[in-house]
């Protein structure tokens, strides 16, 4: 991930270097958020939306004209805590499933500290690398159950499309 | 010498665009962001190199190269280095561009590539003309089965043809790649990498049954590794 960034600000510094020093400081930020930030056992929402925003505006350049992204945020109090590096399991899981011309929704609500993540994706079956997905997935409940036990819910559904949703009561 | 992208990130492609566009010999023919499009161009054109992108949205690069029916050379690129040691054990893949890669690295690659399609083109000459019956038959000397001659005519016979023509044997000993093609008998000359088995002093070509002269048994058991 870290080096198909790199590689993204590389190709703008040579065709468009207007825009680098912009996706740099997203880069050092996001960087910042996982080495150092998410070394704290909770973080504002706020912090972790900025590091989530960075993440999939790098993926929309990247992803640009191949895949169509839609991505909704609404935070009733950014102030709430959460445990960090959750969201972005999901949110990873739904780029890296997703397949080729498709689109992919994000959606994080927040209200009243009731928190609910939601991300839909197209998916080819046959492709779809079940095992990868179930670890990085797997992981995420053990995380989940240690920090908010019998205070949230993950549903995943794979029907027609790959839909994840997750609420966490965060108070 | 000409080539096409597969990957399927626009700020990757636009930087092996402009890679290339400094390379006026290196034409690009087509940029893909998907394996299975790239597929379909390859059943209708021809290219020399392909700059793939191993995480393709559809299936793996490595899977895709697979799939290809005589793949052209290719420049595998990706974010993920763990990945160089697999991918090497494919002997159509030159090199290996882990990104951000610089031009220096891109042009070591694709001058990589150019010295193996200039090997590629020289084993391709290994081929002859033969003129029979007024007719000009392109024979490249590795498909040839074995020769045999009756009387004064040779008759070349390879898996989809036989040709017959005025000469001697005795013309083919030195034309032929001497490491590979073996004297098996006073008539006949043979490709030792279609021999299947030997019996007594007959020997199995593909589906052909040819015997084997007394005098030049031990020298072809030699050459044959048989102990």
């Amino acid at each position: 991930m870290l080096f198909n960034n790199l590689n993204t600000i590389y190709s703008f510094s040579i065709e468009k270097p207007t825009e680098t020093p912009e996706l740099i400081l997203m880069l050092s930020d996001n960087l910042k958020h996982v080495l150092y930030d998410s070394n704290a056992p909770f973080v504002s929402l706020k912090k972790e939306l900025q590091f989530l925003d960075n993440y999939i505006k790098f993926q929309q350049i990247r992803t640009e004209g191949v895949k169509q992204i839609k991505y909704e945020t609404y935070v009733q109090n950014a102030e709430t805590n959460i445990a960090p590096l959750l969201l972005i399991t999901i949110i990873e899981n739904t780029f890296k499933h997703s397949s080729l011309h498709s689109q992919i929704s994000i959606e994080i609500n927040e209200e009243n500290k009731q928190l609910t993540c939601t991300c839909i994706n197209d998916f080819s079956p046959n492709k779809t690398d079940a095992s990868s997905l179930k670890i990085g997935l797997v992981n995420l409940k053990k995380r989940l159950q240690l920090l908010y036990p019998d205070k949230y819910t993950l549903t995943i559904d794979s029907l027609d499309q790959f839909k994840v949703v997750l609420k966490i009561d965060l108070s | 010498m000409n080539c096409i992208i597969i990957e399927d990130e626009i700020p990757a492609q636009n930087l092996l665009k402009n890679y290339l566009s400094k390379l006026p010999n290196l034409k690009l023919k087509g940029v893909f962001n998907a394996a299975i499009e790239a597929h379909h161009f390859l059943k209708t054109n021809t290219v020399n190199i392909i700059f793939l992108d191993i995480n393709l949205p559809d299936i793996s690069g490595l899977d895709f190269i697979k799939t290809v029916k005589n793949p052209p050379l290719i420049i595998m690129t990706t974010a993920y280095p763990d990945y160089a040691v697999n991918s090497f054990e494919l002997d159509t893949i030159v090199d290996y561009l882990v990104k951000p890669f610089g031009f220096d690295r891109f042009l070591k690659a694709v001058n990589k590539a150019e010295q193996r399609l200039e090997v590629d083109h020289k084993t391709e000459q290994n081929s002859i003309f033969l003129n029979v019956d007024k007719t000009l038959h392109k024979i490249i000397l590795e498909d040839i089965l074995y020769l045999e001659s009756d009387r004064n005519y040779i008759t070349l016979v390879t898996k989809t043809q036989r040709l017959s023509f005025l000469d001697a044997l005795k013309n083919w000993t030195e034309k032929l790649p001497q490491d590979y093609f073996i004297q098996i008998h006073k008539s006949y000359i043979i490709n030792s990498k279609f021999v299947n088995k030997i019996t007594g002093n007959e020997l199995y070509l593909e589906s052909n049954r040819l015997p084997i002269g007394r005098t030049y048994k031990q020298e072809l058991l030699k050459r044959l590794h048989v102990k």
